[in-house]
């Protein structure tokens, strides 16, 4: 499958059984469901049963979805859900870290209730990096999602970048991620 | 970004991020007010992503993770044609007639069921505590040997994917401040499609 194939595209070549589509899928949406988890808490290792999860459920449903799905959404949903799932058996199975886990689950909320949850900007955000280029994407990965938050000297020399290029070049990738989700939306 | 604004957006985003000097950023500050409407507009997007990217992470999963995604795939379940069954209402607590002496305010709980071959789904629809909308909790009984855990459940509403759900390990799913509307289950379990006769909810969970 060629790199800009649609997820539709990649849907498709699924259910004709394709696993290099499959593989496709699973590069680009990996860390949207793992992301969704983690941001409310979750361990590295529930993050992960979130993610294998969704996939599963996504490889169930694969001939059920439709081409107007927005699979980035579905498995956002999904992930989401899950994550719920495991914040309240951590309720019953942990008492003693009520408040914690109370306070994550409040701030995950019912769908629908607030114009913007927490595993919505996850989308939104996933949405918006997996639309850059690859350089760009690279980029702004490293300058604010990096839990190691390296340095712009760091930065630039994983990158392969004049250290004085950065600053500019997070400008221009930072643009054009506010085009993409601003006619997303 | 104009021409004639007095701040270059590399300086706005070294202002959001606090990566400027005391009087750069006094500086900056100054010239706030002269932005042009799609300058400001722009400042307000930084900002939001500066929130956004504060709240949440974005990471990659370890590599085992990935070939264990990957190992989910099985070429021939893939092609496999998903057969399409309709549960039917059997009840619906909506069309009872109410019971004489029994106030409204008890009957707030409205339970549906569906039946087909497969399975048995019962659902309970209540005000939802946090909202004027409504909650959803369902639970899949199958008649058969197969498992009730695991199962896709898409909630439609109109023809628009609204919410989607996993049943538990006892079949129980759940959906939470649905609106009112014409809704519609569908189920994904194994090599069935079910789907379930649409239900209309008012706001008063009652019918």
């Amino acid at each position: 499958m060629a790199i800009s194939s649609s997820d539709w595209d990649l849907i498709t070549a699924c259910r004709a059984g394709h696993e290099t589509a499959w593989e496709e899928l699973v590069t680009r949406y990996e860390r949207l469901p793992f992301s969704i988890a983690l941001s409310y808490g979750l361990s590295r290792d529930d993050a992960a049963d979130v993610t294998q999860t969704a996939f599963l459920a996504l490889f169930r449903s694969l001939t059920g979805l439709s081409e107007d799905t927005r699979l980035s959404a579905w498995l956002a949903t999904v992930a989401h859900r899950q994550t719920r799932r495991i914040l309240q058996r951590g309720r019953h199975e942990h008492p003693d870290t009520l408040d914690l886990i109370d306070e994550r689950l409040s701030s995950i909320g019912p769908s629908g209730s607030n114009p913007m949850e927490r595993w919505e900007l996850v989308e939104w955000v996933h949405y918006g990096l997996e639309s850059l280029s690859e350089r760009c994407r690279r980029l702004l990965r490293a300058l604010y999602f990096d839990p190691s938050e390296p340095s712009y000297m760091e930065v630039a020399d994983r990158l392969v970048l004049p250290v004085g290029s950065i600053g500019p070049n997070r400008a221009r990738c930072l643009e054009q991620l506010r085009q993409i989700l601003q006619n997303r939306s | 970004m104009t021409g004639t604004d007095p701040i270059t957006f590399q300086s706005l985003i070294d202002w959001i991020e606090h990566r400027l000097t005391d009087a750069e950023m006094r500086e900056v500050e100054d010239r706030l007010a002269m932005l042009s409407p799609q300058t400001q507009a722009t400042m307000d997007w930084l900002r939001a992503f500066s929130e956004a990217r504060s709240r949440v992470k974005i990471e990659q999963p370890a590599g085992n993770l990935h070939a264990v995604l990957l190992n989910q795939f099985q070429p021939t379940v893939a092609q496999r044609i998903l057969q399409r069954v309709t549960a039917l209402l059997t009840f619906d607590s909506a069309q009872q007639p109410a019971l004489a002496g029994v106030r409204s305010v008890e009957l707030r709980a409205r339970q549906i069921v569906y039946d087909c071959d497969l399975i048995e789904v019962a659902i309970n629809v209540r005000p939802s505590r946090q909202s004027d909308r409504l909650d959803i909790n369902g639970q899949v009984f199958p008649h058969t040997s197969a498992a009730a855990s695991d199962l896709v459940v898409h909630l439609f509403r109109g023809t628009e994917l609204a919410d989607i759900s996993l049943t538990n390990d006892f079949g129980e799913f759940s959906f939470t401040a649905v609106p009112s509307g014409s809704h519609r289950l569908v189920l994904i379990a194994e090599d069935n499609q079910i789907e379930l006769e649409a239900f209309d909810l008012p706001l008063s969970a009652t019918g």
